[in-house]
């Protein structure tokens, strides 16, 4: 009710009222003060922040007495510890002064040594999210008291207890970790980092590591994989902690496994490869290298572990190696040896082979990457010889019956699809026999679709899916003539995917789509004979607000269409700028399609020329708009939005300039028709110019639309284009780091200088 | 946290997202460099030199 009421200003005596239970004697008893505690945890934790900022000190205030140590009641202490963890996000100001925050510091620290377990967990939490919110706040209380509180909750044999204990650290990881990252932007930018890392985990990895490598050793041989305990909160921290600290961690960890990793008890095992395996991300490559080189015979050796938990940490290990260290995956005196033990792995039971799958998807990433890095689109790779039978064996365990455990069939289709991506020429006749057999498995499985009862519809989308998805990735190493054989049969099966009768399938009908887009790229114009049949499947598509990732799919169809159709397009243009239109209209739509649909906006007026005349009004009103837009510049997130949302903008007026000219070296006639909107666009490149915060790409994409202006329109851009916005924009460019950005930007001058001469 | 357990990167349905807007604003980065002469050799699409 207060959610409903409290933002219209509607029940301004409730929070008076819920005080007026803890601080009115005649009120107080412990069920009302309790239930008081209970509801202004709920109602801190809905309710919008600014709706609540004027009663933030009253609030808390109440919260805090009713935490003390003086507190009788511990159902009242626990509510009330309950009621600061959601309410503190809003106290931002009490944390701001000393003396507030001494007080609440010294409440939350005295609660975390309450004999009652609920009440030590709460205040647990509590620290962890203060921790998190404010880091900056914590150096001093964190030498006397909460290094001391977090290592005794580590150790505890309570695993609610251990848990806050490890979380408390492995916040101030993601902390120290965030921080370093801004410290290096800063450094690069030339400017002071907003607030500065204290390196508590550094200073504290000595202690910090026994306790953690210790609890890597209390596993339980029958776990469930969704339960959450703390030997995988601690395989989680020394992860985090590795990227945080860097090289510094290797001594501290490095001992523990190389004691332990021949031990005859399975867990001690199992905790050593864990902890190597977690700490591949972070420390330094050259320094990791050799200590991983030396370890692979033996860790493949340990994929036939007799303990079935370890064959499982040590695919994992073997994955991340694969993934992280790829020349140390990759070394010819092991390879072939890895390969046949990571094929043979995968009769192993799902959760094993899962992984393996996982190994076998970096692998085929990091060979091909590692032989392109010799030769473009190269001829042959590595794993050549052995690809048909890993493909084979793939193939056979995305048809095991039990793939639906652990995620194992999805796995094996993902380690198909990174085989097939990553495939180098010699490996072309598989993708072709690949193909043939997606295509019949996707036929099987539709020819199924009636008799699939609604407890299986989930699975048989997902499954749907991930043949679509196969399907997407043959076709992108296909070449046009093979695809235009069986080119039939693909659209029949991907429209009958989008068929939007099998209602919630989003992920479904955004894989089909894109499928569709793979397919028009590799046919070009040649496409044209399926544009009757796909446009209405498109239209629902782009109907479809509430999973916006099926209407973002369909807009980028779109602008595969517009490039392959070129002005084939046109017939259907009238009902596509209607659908995009309206799209941009709906306020409900989720903002990351609004970008899109302006570039794509561009890539119809490319393709259509001067047919997109009819369209000019409407669509530069939608690029006008946009170009107008604010956001909030203290969120990152808003500020890389804005930019994209800009260079979309760019990206559109690009296409319609460009599409209007044509490609001829003299501009068409029509061109004139944009001559009155010239001085708005270049406003609007300058005005992205002069804002600190735009990227490298909006200065590339800026540069390309000057410089196609000044092309276009000659001596008329003269007094539009000298400018210090402008002759900014093309100095930064030039100066970029980025190749295609200078390279941009000197041809954009060259331009300006015909112009100007 | 749970998620960060024995992690093993994003998801493909994510990555197949990223790479499919990646390509499609990199083809159209090429169709508009057509214009400028600008058009990498191995990057320019079928029928344009």
């Amino acid at each position: 009710v207060a959610c409903a009421e409290m933002p219209g200003g509607l029940w301004p005596e409730l929070v008076p009222s819920l005080l007026a239970n803890v601080t009115d004697p005649a009120r107080s008893t412990e069920s009302v003060k309790e239930s008081t505690m209970e509801t202004i945890g709920y109602v801190c934790e809905e309710v919008d922040q600014q709706v609540l900022s004027g009663y933030a000190n009253e609030l808390l205030t109440a919260v805090v007495q009713c935490m003390r140590k003086e507190e009788p009641s511990i159902a009242v202490r626990l509510a009330a510890t309950r009621a600061l963890l959601n309410s503190l996000e809003f106290t931002n100001e009490n944390f701001n002064k000393e003396s507030e925050r001494h007080y609440i510091m010294q409440v939350v620290c005295e609660a975390t040594q309450c004999a009652e377990q609920q009440v030590k967990v709460a205040a647990l939490q509590t620290l962890v999210k203060i921790v998190s919110l404010y880091y900056q706040h914590m150096e001093p209380y964190m030498g006397p008291a909460l290094f001391a509180i977090s290592l005794e909750a580590m150790k505890s044999d309570i695993d609610e207890v251990s848990l806050q204990g490890i979380e408390f650290w492995s916040s101030i990881c993601d902390e120290e970790t965030d921080l370093a990252i801004e410290a290096v932007e800063a450094e690069e930018g030339g400017y002071p980092p907003r607030q500065i890392s204290k390196f508590y985990v550094k200073g504290a990895l000595q202690y910090l590591l026994p306790i953690l490598l210790l609890t890597l050793t209390k596993q339980e041989e029958l776990d469930d994989e969704d339960e959450w305990n703390p030997c995988k909160a601690a395989g989680v921290c020394i992860g985090l902690m590795a990227a945080c600290c860097g090289n510094e961690i290797v001594p501290f960890v490095l001992p523990f496994v190389q004691e332990n990793i021949k031990s005859k008890e399975w867990k001690y095992r199992d905790a050593a490869v864990m902890a190597f395996g977690s700490i591949l991300e972070g420390p330094d490559q050259k320094a990791l290298s050799p200590l991983v080189i030396q370890a692979m015979p033996k860790l493949i050796e340990m994929l036939n572990d007799p303990s079935l938990v370890v064959q499982d940490t040590v695919a994992w290990t073997v994955g991340r190696v694969c993934d992280i260290l790829p020349e140390a995956a990759l070394q010819d005196s092991y390879l072939g040896l890895l390969l046949e033990s990571l094929v043979q792995c995968l009769e192993k039971l799902p959760r094993v082979a899962s992984n393996i799958c996982w190994a076998l998807s970096s692998l085929a990433e990091s060979a091909y990457e590692a032989a392109e890095a010799k030769e473009v689109d190269p001829t042959t790779y590595p794993l050549s010889p052995v690809f048909s039978a890993i493909v084979e064996k793939l193939l056979a365990v995305t048809n095991r019956s039990d793939g639906g455990q652990s995620n194992l069939r999805t796995a094996a289709y993902e380690a198909l699809m990174e085989f097939i991506k990553n495939s180098p020429k010699d490996c072309y006749e598989v993708i072709q026999q690949t193909t043939l057999v997606i295509l019949q498995k996707l036929q099987q499985v539709l020819q199924a679709a009636s008799s699939v009862d609604e407890g299986s519809m989930a699975q048989y989308v997902d499954l749907q899916s991930l043949l679509c998805a196969t399907l997407q990735s043959v076709l992108r190493k296909m070449v046009k003539e093979d695809a235009m054989k069986i080119s039939d049969a693909i659209m029949e099966a991907l429209l009958f995917m989008l068929n939007p009768s099998v209602g919630k399938a989003g992920g479904l009908h955004e894989d089909a789509l894109m499928a569709v887009g793979t397919l028009i790229e590799l046919l070009g114009v040649e496409f044209f004979v399926y544009l009757e049949k796909l446009k209405d499947y498109l239209f629902v598509s782009l109907q479809n607000r509430e999973e916006y990732m099926v209407c973002s799919a369909a807009v980028g169809v779109i602008g595969d269409l517009a490039r392959a159709l070129g002005s084939n397009l046109l017939p259907l243009c009238p009902e596509l700028i209607t659908h995009l239109s309206n799209i941009l209209s709906d306020p409900s739509i989720h903002r990351s399609v609004k970008p899109q649909i302006l570039a794509i906006f561009g890539d119809i007026a490319l393709a259509i020329g001067p047919g997109f005349s009819q369209f000019l009004q409407v669509v530069l009103g939608f690029l006008m708009q946009a170009s107008q837009a604010q956001v909030d510049k203290s969120d990152y997130d808003m500020v890389d939005y804005l930019n994209e949302l800009r260079e979309s903008c760019i990206e559109g007026y690009t296409g319609i300039v460009q599409g209007f000219a044509g490609e001829d070296k003299k501009p068409r006639s029509e061109v004139i028709a944009l001559q009155p909107y010239l001085a708005m666009i270049v406003q609007f490149i300058e005005h992205i110019s002069l804002d600190n915060d735009h990227s490298d790409s909006n200065t590339c994409a800026c540069c390309g639309l000057i410089g196609d202006l000044c092309r276009i329109f000659g001596k008329f851009m003269a007094p539009l284009i000298d400018k210090a916005g402008i002759n900014q924009l093309i100095g930064e460019g030039k100066r970029s780091k980025i190749t295609k950005t200078k390279k941009m930007a000197l041809w954009a001058f060259k331009e300006i200088k015909k112009v100007l001469s | 946290r749970l998620a960060q357990y024995k992690f093993k990167g994003k998801s493909n349905q994510e990555k197949r997202r990223q790479e499919c807007l990646q390509r499609q604003k990199s083809r159209r980065t090429d169709f508009a460099n057509i214009a400028r002469q600008l058009a990498e050799v191995d990057s320019a699409p079928e029928g344009y030199d």
